[in-house]
């Protein structure tokens, strides 16, 4: 990165995945205007797609505006090479196929998802450029996006975050109708960047989380309507202290959390030369990778269209049940969750430590406080659609969401340390570094789904397939096999002594089956 | 001492110091042969008058025209088409000239019509026998006549066929078709529009016959034709050609093909002017086609049809082809190709 080859204002050449071209005829009049003097046209950059145009925003980004020489989120195409250093065993691996920078990669795509993106890291590490950077992609002036930056202060009230009455009307009113509020800029911006919310105070932070959860402002009964718009919030501690603590909901508004590395000392070379040359990337970001709205709203639609076969929601669904689970929290099943116990005020290791029998190691459930939200599990569905879409697919892929899962669960999993997993030798560096330790969560996960070759034999999938294809038809009889099959499914399992997180879905979604079975069936008889 | 930047680009560069202090840096680390003196040089000689011009007409415009002037600049005379030490003296006069004379297109698209500008230049300033200054000329009577940026940037392309880019006549052409008549008229150099045939006759006629000249299409009486030496194509490397020995001519599905003894060419000609393109050191499968339009002898007498004429420079040629309109004749001692069409007499 230190020998940039290309100038500032050249993006990569498109296409960044080349496929073979048309011949060209022999003379075409169209090569007079084809030189050595860069041409923009306007009409080929409307046709370059929307994936294609991010993925030359990433790389403009990476190769001349920040200086993040990382790639952590990494794919392959074939064997990679892996190397060792150290009593630790410290791994380094080299992607076989194209690799990202978290740090770049999921602001690009919380700026075309419109979400709610959280950089945290030290002081200096980039994180209001970065925020910067995604405002001039969308299209802002330097000056519009550094004056709609709200700076988290401890005096920061209200009104500094949203606007204030008028005066005139303030005096003159007699309702509060008509009352009028000028309302501060930022808001009806599409881009939002909240620096270092952490030091807002905790009841503007309130304020705050009506406008990031609901899209509106209200001040003195009078509301205003926020368009949608991608949230950068910084924060430069990433347990969510600061001056003030974090309110929890507006904590759980974040979609994506993402860290600034350290600054490798072996790119002093780059920032000694943009110090001497008053380099300012964000100034020259070049027109063509600058998004419109219209572009966004597209692009978002695209992300949408983009397919999650069965097999892989199946891993997706195996993983996600295995963290609400707790046995020892209720007597009827349904409350059997770790929310139960976090309603009930108890303290949660006396429940968590209570012997259920269970291998506590193996048990992935039992290393988090917490299941996972409704909202967790949709952004989870999100960014992974939309990492899938940046790298050019039509289909989301396993590697997809084992990368895109850590930056969207870091801030959703209460990590439990107190659990027996960190204690094992190799695991306690997991106590400190989430990312890695929610993706071996994946794995493990993964690993327990193929032992169970759930793949293969699933019934609780056969059986809402079955269900799946309505029940416009079926018969006294069928119903009354259906039930009976799965009666017997839930006697196969209740013969284990164990019951585990993802078997307490399983054993819901058939109690949900029997029931709609049962309601059917009971129709059917009066009907006759 | 070194003259300051003044006028409008100077205000333009005021108001945007820190983006264009960061193009610049950015540039010199990829181009360590921009040097500062050098492109400060330029942005005053050449960069402020068009500025200048832009802010006399459209004040609202100058900073999207510094802008990309300034990319623009950064881009060539780091490489070495612009500046003072440029290797393309046209390119220059174009800024300087043209571009000066065209404000009110610079304006609605600095980038794209700059930057065509530029390339056409280029194109034009590296290809053997063409004529960029007949184009920058054109251009400029092209701007009193065009009514937007993209009928000047396709006029163009006929201005350039005109200023010599023989190979590029079928897409001139066919630009022509897309222009209004009377700026097509104009693109092709017919300025007496009243007498002028309509300009699909012109198109058609000019299509038909390379040697046509479309300021005499008439209304189909046509005036005597006669067999003449048209154009020499080609010359001696040593004298800044491209030949090392005399070549010797063959034609393939009517496209001349010319060989050097170590090169096989492409060569195109019309009435405009003549290009050669290499084609490599062998061309497969090549066969002369005997075309019967055209008969040449010994001593240089060319018939075609029942015309007939003697040219005493083609005499004992060395080789000989033709298509339906031209013969191209290459003789012993001379490293050029002759080229013989039945044309218009005037005298």
């Amino acid at each position: 990165m230190s020998s940039i080859s290309k100038t500032i204002g050249k993006v990569s050449q498109s296409p960044t995945n080349p496929h073979e071209t048309k011949r060209r005829k022999k003379f075409d009049v169209a090569d007079l205007y084809a030189g050595p003097a860069t041409v923009a046209v306007q009409e080929d950059a409307r046709q370059i797609p929307l994936d294609e145009k991010l993925r030359q925003g990433y790389f403009w980004i990476v190769n001349h505006a920040i200086i993040s020489p990382y790639y952590d989120i990494e794919f392959n195409d074939g064997p990679a090479q892996s190397f060792t250093f150290g009593d630790q065993k410290s791994r380094l691996n080299l992607p076989s196929d194209q690799s990202y920078s978290s740090f770049v990669l999921l602001p690009l795509l919380n700026l075309v998802l419109r979400r709610r993106c959280l950089l945290v890291g030290g002081p200096g590490r980039g994180k209001t450029a970065s925020s910067i950077l995604m405002g001039v992609l969308a299209g802002y002036s330097i000056k519009d996006i550094k004056r709609a930056i709200q700076h988290g202060q401890p005096q920061m009230t209200i009104s500094d975050l949203l606007g204030n009455p008028l005066p005139s009307t303030l005096v003159g009113a007699k309702s509060m109708d008509e009352v009028q509020i000028s309302w501060r800029k930022w808001l009806g911006m599409r881009i939002k960047i909240i620096d270092e919310y952490n030091r807002i105070p905790t009841r503007t932070q309130s304020a705050l989380l009506t406008v990031m959860s609901d899209n509106y402002a209200e001040i003195l009964d009078q509301i205003f309507e926020c368009p949608e718009a991608a949230w950068y919030l910084t924060a430069n501690d990433e347990a969510g202290g600061g001056t003030y603590q974090v309110i929890e909901a507006l904590r759980d508004r974040i979609d994506v959390v993402v860290k600034a590395l350290h600054f490798n000392t072996r790119f002093l070379s780059e920032l000694l030369s943009r110090i001497e040359e008053e380099i300012k990337p964000e100034e020259v970001v070049p027109p063509q990778i600058i998004f419109k709205e219209e572009e966004i709203d597209r692009a978002h639609r695209e992300i949408l269209d983009v397919k999650l076969g069965l097999e892989l929601r199946r891993r997706i669904e195996f993983f996600t049940s295995q963290f609400e689970f707790c046995d020892k929290a209720a007597d009827q099943i349904e409350y059997k969750t770790k929310d139960t116990v976090k309603l009930s005020g108890v303290e949660f290791h006396l429940v968590a430590s209570a012997d259920t029998g269970k291998d506590k190691l193996k048990d992935i459930g039992t290393q988090t406080r917490n299941g996972l939200s409704v909202r967790a599990l949709m952004t989870v569905l999100a960014f992974s659609k939309a990492l899938s879409w940046f790298r050019g697919f039509k289909e989301v892929a396993f590697e997809d969401v084992r990368q895109i899962l850590p930056f969207v669960l870091h801030d959703k999993l209460a990590q439990d340390s107190d659990s027996p997993f960190f204690n094992v030798a190799g695991n306690e560096v997991f106590r400190t570094d989430k990312i890695g330790w929610i993706r071996r969560l994946f794995d493990l996960s993964c690993a327990e789904y193929d032992r169970l070759d759930l793949d293969r034999d699933d019934p609780v999938t056969k059986l809402e397939e079955e269900f799946d294809k309505g029940l416009e038809g079926v018969t006294e009889s069928e119903v009354r096999a259906r039930l009976v099959k799965i009666e017997r499914t839930l006697a196969e399992w209740s013969k284990g002594r164990k019951l585990y997180g993802h078997m307490f879905d399983d054993i819901l979604k058939l109690k949900y089956l029997h029931q709609r079975y049962t309601n059917y069936l009971k129709w059917l008889q009066w009907k006759s | 001492m070194e003259k300051l930047i003044e006028g409008a680009l100077a205000e333009a560069l005021k108001r945007n110091r820190d983006r264009f202090n960061t193009k610049y840096a950015l540039a010199r680390r990829s181009v360590p042969a921009l040097l500062p003196e050098a492109f400060a040089e330029h942005l005053r000689s050449t960069v402020s008058p068009i500025a200048d011009v832009v802010g006399s007409h459209f004040v609202d415009c100058v900073d999207a025209v510094v802008d990309a002037l300034y990319d623009l600049s950064l881009e060539l005379v780091g490489k070495g088409f612009l500046g003072e030490q440029t290797r393309y003296p046209a390119l220059l006069d174009g800024w300087r000239k043209l571009l000066v004379a065209v404000p009110h297109f610079l304006v609605s698209d600095p980038a794209l019509v700059c930057g065509s500008v530029s390339n056409a230049l280029y194109n034009l300033s590296t290809t053997a026998g063409a004529r960029p200054g007949e184009w920058i000329k054109g251009m400029i009577q092209m701007g009193w006549i065009c009514s937007d940026a993209a009928s000047f940037l396709e006029a163009g392309k006929v201005i350039a066929w005109r200023s010599g880019m023989a190979h590029y006549r079928e897409g001139a052409l066919e630009a022509c078709r897309k222009l209004d008549p009377d700026v097509a008229r104009a693109a092709l150099g017919v300025m007496d529009v009243k007498s002028a045939a309509p300009i699909d006759v012109i198109l058609d006629r000019m299509a038909r016959d390379p040697w046509q000249h479309p300021a005499t299409v008439d209304h189909g009486m046509g005036r005597k034709k006669v067999l003449k030496i048209v154009s020499r194509a080609g010359a001696f490397r040593g004298f800044g050609g491209l030949f090392p020995a005399p070549p010797r001519v063959a034609v393939r599905g009517g496209e001349f093909l010319v060989f050097d003894n170590e090169t096989w060419w492409t060569l195109t000609a019309d009435l405009f002017g003549s290009t050669l393109h290499r084609v490599g050191p062998k061309i497969p499968g090549l066969k002369n086609e005997i075309n019967p339009a055209f008969k040449i002898d010994s001593s240089g007498r060319v018939l075609k049809e029942s015309e007939g004429a003697r040219f005493p420079a083609l005499s004992k040629s060395s080789s000989s082809a033709s298509n339906e309109t031209t013969l191209a004749v290459t003789v012993p001692l001379s490293h050029s190709v002759y080229l013989v069409a039945m044309v218009e007499d005037f005298q």
